[in-house]
């Protein structure tokens, strides 16, 4: 069967207006993650530039750069932007772009709902920036808004609360949105067992988001009804309760790690088997994983909480300890899946290898603290800091980067410089090593995570100058990154439908792809349609010669 | 239609009509999601409940159940005008489907009112302790949801006028699932604020 390239014929130049209002006004996945993720990498400089202060300030002890209460908006406002506007959503922008194409659907199921999630994305974002231009300032009581702190906050927690309500209804209907694409408009073939790891990871995370994001969403109404309507949800001394709080809180909060998590597990697994030469090794085994991992991760949240005396600490030791066992299967399926292979070291596949390395750390980090006895001594320390950098850069950001240059020719029809790649990636590696290993020493040695400073004896000084200088290589090689961004865009379009020889359907169509994506869909007899093709292309040219 | 979406729409007609649409799928899912967010308030309310030595606390008087009894009778039987409407539809009878959707309406704009005149005899006020907290907090939320299935009614009256209803049933449908919700959510707040409580 032809895999002919069909290449869209150039239209005449549109007014730049009209294509303007084109991006503006479109209902089509494709445009639609392309600004998801011009947005979130948008947020990505925001919180960075935050970060990049942050470390400033801790450069050298008592430092008055910034005041406490300033430091504290930065830590809040950073983790916030963070979590919320910028791994979340650049997840969901490849899964907007890619999930369609993967399961050889048109578009998603709701294209309009799909243009309001993006929307309202941008306008929650600039909701919660907008806290720095208030009276009193952004929220200040950390991303996870604890209580009381949170309920003393002035205008810039209310500007808070509501950006984040903006997210939520922007995350729920994507959530919803990718559940019925994935279920209903897979392409004949595509049965369940066949469908691309991503979309397995996609579909997760967007049960993830359905099952625990309401839990935060009350939250919020309680947080926003205690603040202003005079409720006492979360005030002790009225017969409300912290533990109100923080039940509701980490019912979210530790499924919402998985949420950040999943989808860059689904590019992986992608990535590693194609850049191996080999399928991935036990499929089933790792939808098996991710299922557990769903199911387990409502079972977890009073890991969070050992500290305060409110949950049964053995329980959720138990829990989260059998948590790391589907984490681990699908460690070890990657390594197998590369066993043996012919390994390429194309960019994606070497941050694809480093996020394997680095996400292991950070997973060996989690275990140590589900141990309660160890948690007591490191609980709200620089250990924490460590742990959660590790899964979430060393995790999700390497992932990211490693889905960006696989998927870039695809968007784009431009391959990305490999020699600034390289460079991209050993900075950044070193860089994140030199910035968050030592604040697993810092957090061993007692240093508390949110203070904006530390005295000069207390012997710290030495490993954060060492973690800053790691901080400011990471912002060196997101410029490099840039750099390559900027100058890719300019070259002509010349990357080839099928850059990398892929597995799934996406490699199937142009880069990019027309506007309604394929104009043949190749049949599906396996979870790797195009290798199938490349394979019986390959077998009737030696039949022919 | 290009070839692809010729292919698409065969494995669509394959499906046939008995799978359910996108539309209803997607409401079920999102009925889901409501479903936890009341149960992080009716989570709230138990250990609340489990903690306090008297419940109500701080000797609030409980509302009266009068008019929330005649209110939840409305609301079921709002749901039975919409059975009916789903069972018509199905038919095929698309002229009767609309009259017991407007039962149906009107079933759920006079729970409203009654949720709204049930307000007038409440002798607690909002900053009375946490009971009171959840009571006005859940109400008010049922409120709104009141008015989202009114407002979703409206719009299935639009499209029947259109005379959308002899093509496809799916708003309808996820119309339904939507309200059907609000009637088990509307059961589950009398049973606790006001059955329960008085208990
Ligand atoms: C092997 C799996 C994991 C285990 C056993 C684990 C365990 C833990 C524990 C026990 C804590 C609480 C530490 C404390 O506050 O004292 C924690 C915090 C945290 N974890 Fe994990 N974790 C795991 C994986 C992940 C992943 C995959 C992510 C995200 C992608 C993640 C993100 C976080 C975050 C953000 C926090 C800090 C929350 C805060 O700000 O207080 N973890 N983890
Ligand atoms: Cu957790």
């Amino acid at each position: 069967m032809a895999t002919t390239e069909v290449r869209v014929p150039a239209a005449a130049p549109r007014p730049r207006a009209q294509r303007i209002l084109d991006w503006l006004t479109t209902t089509d996945h494709k445009k639609i993650g392309i600004m998801y993720l011009v947005n979130s990498f948008t947020f990505f400089a925001f919180g960075g530039a935050m970060a990049m202060l942050m470390r400033t300030q801790l450069l050298q002890p008592n430092d008055h750069l910034f005041t406490p209460a300033e430091y504290n908006q930065l830590f809040t406002m950073h983790g916030t932007i963070m979590i919320f506007m910028v791994i979340f959503p650049l997840l969901a922008g490849f899964g907007n772009y890619f999930v369609p194409l993967q399961i050889g659907a048109l578009d998603m199921a709701f294209p309009r709902v799909n243009a309001l999630s993006f929307w309202l994305l941008p306008a929650g974002g600039l909701v919660l920036l907008a806290g720095f231009a208030v009276k009193g300032g952004a929220a200040a009581a950390g991303w996870t808004n604890y209580v009381p702190l949170a309920l003393q906050g002035e205008a810039g927690e209310d500007l808070w609360l509501l950006g984040l309500l903006i997210v939520g209804v922007s995350s729920l209907l994507g959530a919803i949105n990718f559940i019925v694409t994935i279920l209903r408009l897979r392409a004949p073939g595509m049965s369940v067992r066949r469908m691309p790891i991503f979309c397995w990871a996609t579909l997760g995370t967007s049960l993830l988001v359905v099952l625990a994001l309401p839990s935060f969403t009350a939250n919020i109404v309680m947080m926003l009804a205690d603040r202003h309507l005079g409720t006492t949800f979360f005030d002790p001394a009225q017969g409300g309760s912290v533990a109100n709080y923080l039940n509701t809180f980490w019912f979210f909060g530790h499924p919402e790690v998985y949420i950040l998590i999943m989808a860059a597990w689904g590019i992986i697994s992608e990535i590693v088997p194609v850049f191996s030469g080999r399928p991935l090794f036990g499929y089933n085994g790792v939808v098996l994983a991710l299922m557990l991992v769903i199911a387990l991760s409502f079972s977890v949240w009073g890991h969070h909480m050992f500290t305060t005396g409110l949950v049964d600490n053995s329980f959720f030791t138990v829990t989260t300890e059998l948590i790391s066992v589907p984490t681990g299967v699908l460690f070890f399926n990657w390594l197998a899946t590369m066993w043996g292979g012919k390994i390429r070291f194309e960019p994606p596949m070497l941050f694809a290898l480093g996020f394997i390395a680095m996400f292991v750390i950070g997973g060996i980090d989690g275990v140590w603290m589900a141990s309660p006895a160890m948690d007591y001594a490191i609980h709200d320390t620089y250990f924490v800091v460590s742990h959660i950098h590790y899964v979430l850069f060393g995790g999700t950001v390497f992932a990211v980067m490693a889905a960006m240059y696989y998927w870039f020719p695809k968007m784009t029809g431009r391959m990305l410089d490999r020699k600034l790649a390289y460079v991209h990636f050993w900075l950044m590696l070193i860089g994140f090593n030199v910035a968050f290993f030592p604040m697993h020493y810092l957090g061993l040695d007692g240093m508390p995570r949110r203070i904006a400073e530390y005295p000069a004896n207390a012997g710290w000084t030495m490993l954060n100058i060492l973690s800053s200088s790691g901080a400011y290589l990471i912002a060196v090689s997101m410029l490099v990154a840039l750099a390559n961004l900027v100058i890719t865009l300019r070259r002509p379009r010349t990357a080839p439908a099928d850059p990398w020889e892929g597995y799934t359907l996406e490699w199937a169509t142009s880069s990019p792809p027309p506007p309604h994506n394929f104009d043949v869909l190749p049949p599906v007899h396996s979870e790797r349609p195009v290798y199938d093709l490349r394979r019986a292309a390959v077998t009737e040219e030696v039949a022919g010669a | 239609m290009s070839a692809v979406e010729r292919v698409m729409q065969a494995a669509e007609d394959q499906r046939g009509t008995r799978a359910i649409s996108s539309s209803v799928m997607g409401m079920a899912i999102f009925v889901a999601s409501e479903a936890i967010f009341f149960a992080a308030f009716f989570g709230v309310y138990a250990s609340s409940f489990a903690s306090e030595s008297v419940w109500p606390p701080k000797q609030i008087p409980l509302p009266g159940l009068v008019i929330p009894t005649a209110d939840v009778i409305v609301l079921v039987l709002s749901g039975l005008f919409l059975t009916g409407a789903l069972a018509t539809l199905r038919r095929g009878a698309e002229r009767t489907t609309v009259l017991w959707l407007a039962a149906a309406t009107a079933g759920a704009l006079g729970f409203l009112a009654l949720l709204l005149a049930g307000y007038a005899g409440v002798g607690f006020g909002i900053k009375d302790g946490i009971y009171a907290s959840l009571f006005y907090v859940v109400t008010g939320l049922e409120v709104a949801h009141a008015v989202g299935g009114v407002v979703l009614f409206g719009t299935v009256f639009v499209r029947a006028a259109n005379g959308e209803l002899a093509l496809r049933h799916d708003p309808v449908q996820a119309a339904a699932l939507y309200w059907y919700f609000v009637i088990a959510l509307g059961i589950v707040v009398f049973l606790i604020f006001y059955l329960g409580a008085t208990l």
